[in-house]
């Protein structure tokens, strides 16, 4: 692909103050990059710590957060970054896509308004340019000018979406992370849904950060996957090559508890972050783990361009 | 669905027309003089009172403090509460429980002991009423609009617009501002209202300024110089209906403004 990244994550990790004094160690020792036209999936079941990478690259993480390691973006260091400096480059060089469009939209001001804010805001131009650009966006989704006038109450689930995206869109953010899109949504709309994202990266200039539970959809739009657990990168590697001969036992979990794989769960139950196994965090419920895997955490291992944190593989 | 609009609006318009040109609707000015305590006739409509005025001209004259009075101290109570709400439920914490707590102890004053004995000691007149109306009356706007604010604080859309690149200010102007609105209006009307009532109550009780030209100081006049000895209730009544009527129209807009919300809500 490209050779600049547009987002390098070296070393992140991310602790929350836990209720008992204790630390909730949402995020460990992550690494990745995404270059731009590049879409890096992130995939991994509810808690392993996919939403903080988000909150921490967009830096909306709430006050008390340990966060540790680095996060350039475009040459800048956003852990180092100002709010001041945040404010410019949330929106007009990162932008995010919400899970529930039509919460993510305030039901009190009409679409029109909501759409050329932001682009008024960042001073890209005045506000008849703005509404124009916005109308033009919304028509390029299949929307009319009667949307501009609607409130968000007024409009469809799938409306909502489309209006979400020509924001995201309007104002040409260079990385997108959209957090769990499909979640709730049915198939029609996931169908929708992923012709919007293909549409963000074909472009060639923005990357996008997927981040999702969806197998299928993450096989169809990811150039490449990274599978996380209990807040660690346990896998990663292209998108073809792990989705289709996974190395770690994580990973063959994941894709054998399918339904068209069989439809075989996981044994055990994933861990609290607040309390977490020694060792290799997932050998509890690992069947081939041993005596090291209890008693070190695993080194990530690269081989030709697949990257797995485990012992035994 | 109009209709119900059409009685209060129409009021409030006699009202504010009255306020804005009295020279216009009242045949004389409030210092002509006649002939004291005349019953009604052609020339004078409600006769006139112990100075010789004409009853009718000082209604329309007094209209104006009235509603300035009310209106005023209602958008002070309104601009010092939206303000402490915003601040207190965008920001918790120390902050948070400091306003609150003034709020809280401003809530418990007794309102109308507190301004009689302000005014036996200041003699008001009508900025100061105004002002101290006010003060008095923020308190419950504040509430209502800090239990609105953290109730949309941590909503996807507000997250949404940080993601936008929105600032702390941008938020709250752009985004809060528009939510808490429909709120903030009935509480404007209904703060206008009582203080309306609470100038009436004032300056019958003869505790604010006797020479300015409000209802309240006419049913007072009325009172003090032999209007309800002589049975002229046409001295005292008119200035009365005219506090009921603009308490009225003011709160029924208030409350259709809440139904017409509510009717929206339930679409």
């Amino acid at each position: 692909m490209k050779d600049e990244p547009l987002l390098e994550i070296e070393r992140l990790s991310v602790s929350f103050p836990g209720a008992d004094g204790g630390r909730i160690r949402a995020v460990r020792d992550v690494s990745f990059a995404v270059s731009a036209g590049e879409t890096v999936a992130i995939v991994g079941e509810s808690g392993c710590g996919k939403s903080v990478i988000a909150q921490a690259v967009m830096r909306l993480l709430p006050p008390g957060t340990e966060v540790s390691g680095s996060v350039v973006f475009g040459g800048q260091d956003i852990l180092a970054a100002s709010e001041k400096e945040m404010e410019k480059i949330r929106g007009t060089r990162m932008a995010m896509v919400f899970q529930n469009p039509e919460r993510a939209l305030n039901p009190v001001l009409r679409i029109g308004r909501q759409l050329t804010e932001p682009m008024v805001l960042h001073g890209l131009c005045r506000r008849e340019e703005a509404e124009e650009k916005a109308l033009e966006a919304l028509t390029a989704l299949g929307l009319d000018a009667a949307t501009m006038r609607a409130y968000p109450w007024m409009c469809s689930g799938g409306m909502c979406q489309r209006v979400l995206f020509a924001a995201v869109s309007l104002l040409q953010a260079e990385l997108v992370i959209a957090d769990e899109p499909t979640k709730g949504l049915d198939a029609d709309r996931i169908r929708d849904l992923e012709e919007m994202l293909a549409g963000i990266t074909a472009d060639g200039r923005t990357g996008l950060v997927l981040i999702t539970h969806d197998i299928g959809l993450t096989a169809r739009l990811a150039d490449r996957v990274l599978v996380m657990y209990c807040g660690m990168i346990v896998e990663a590697g292209w998108a073809t090559d792990v989705l289709t001969a996974p190395a770690h036992p994580y990973t063959r979990g994941l894709l054998g508890s399918l339904p068209e794989n069989g439809f075989r769960p996981i044994p055990g139950i994933s861990p609290a972050l607040l309390d977490l196994p020694s060792g290799c965090a997932f050998h509890p419920r690992c069947g081939g783990a041993d005596e090291e895997c209890r008693r070190s955490v695993p080194p990530m291992r690269e081989n030709g361009g697949r990257q797995v944190r485990c012992f035994r593989c | 669905m109009k209709h119900r609009y059409f009685l209060p609006f129409a009021l409030i318009a006699i009202f504010a027309a009255m306020a804005t040109f009295p020279d216009l609707i009242a045949p004389f000015t409030p210092t002509e003089r006649f002939s004291a305590y005349q019953a009604p006739d052609a020339a004078h409509l409600f006769g006139t009172d112990d100075m010789g005025r004409d009853i009718f001209s000082l209604v329309v004259y007094a209209a104006r403090l009235s509603l300035l009075i009310g209106f005023a101290s209602g958008a002070v109570a309104i601009v010092i509460g939206a303000a402490i709400g915003l601040a207190a439920g965008w920001r918790t914490g120390i902050l948070d429980d400091l306003l609150m707590g003034t709020t809280d102890i401003v809530l418990i004053l007794p309102k109308i002991p507190l301004v009689i004995i302000l005014a036996a000691y200041l003699t008001p007149g009508p900025w100061l009423l105004i002002l101290v109306l006010g003060l008095l009356s923020w308190e419950s706007v504040a509430r209502v609009v800090r239990s609105k604010v953290m109730q949309v604080r941590s909503a996807d859309f507000i997250l949404a617009a940080r993601c936008l690149g929105f600032s702390e200010a941008s938020i709250i102007l752009r985004e809060i501002l528009p939510v808490v609105f429909p709120v903030v209006v009935p509480k404007f009307v209904l703060v206008t209202a009582s203080a309306m009532i609470s100038e009436a109550s004032l300056s019958f009780l003869g505790l604010s300024d006797p020479t300015m030209l409000s209802w309240g100081v006419m049913i007072s006049d009325a009172f003090n110089h032999g209007g309800f000895i002589r049975e002229m209730w046409y001295w005292w009544m008119p200035p009365a209906i005219c506090i009921i009527l603009g308490v009225l129209a003011i709160t029924s807009l208030a409350f259709l403004h809440e139904r017409g919300n509510r009717e929206v809500m339930q679409l």
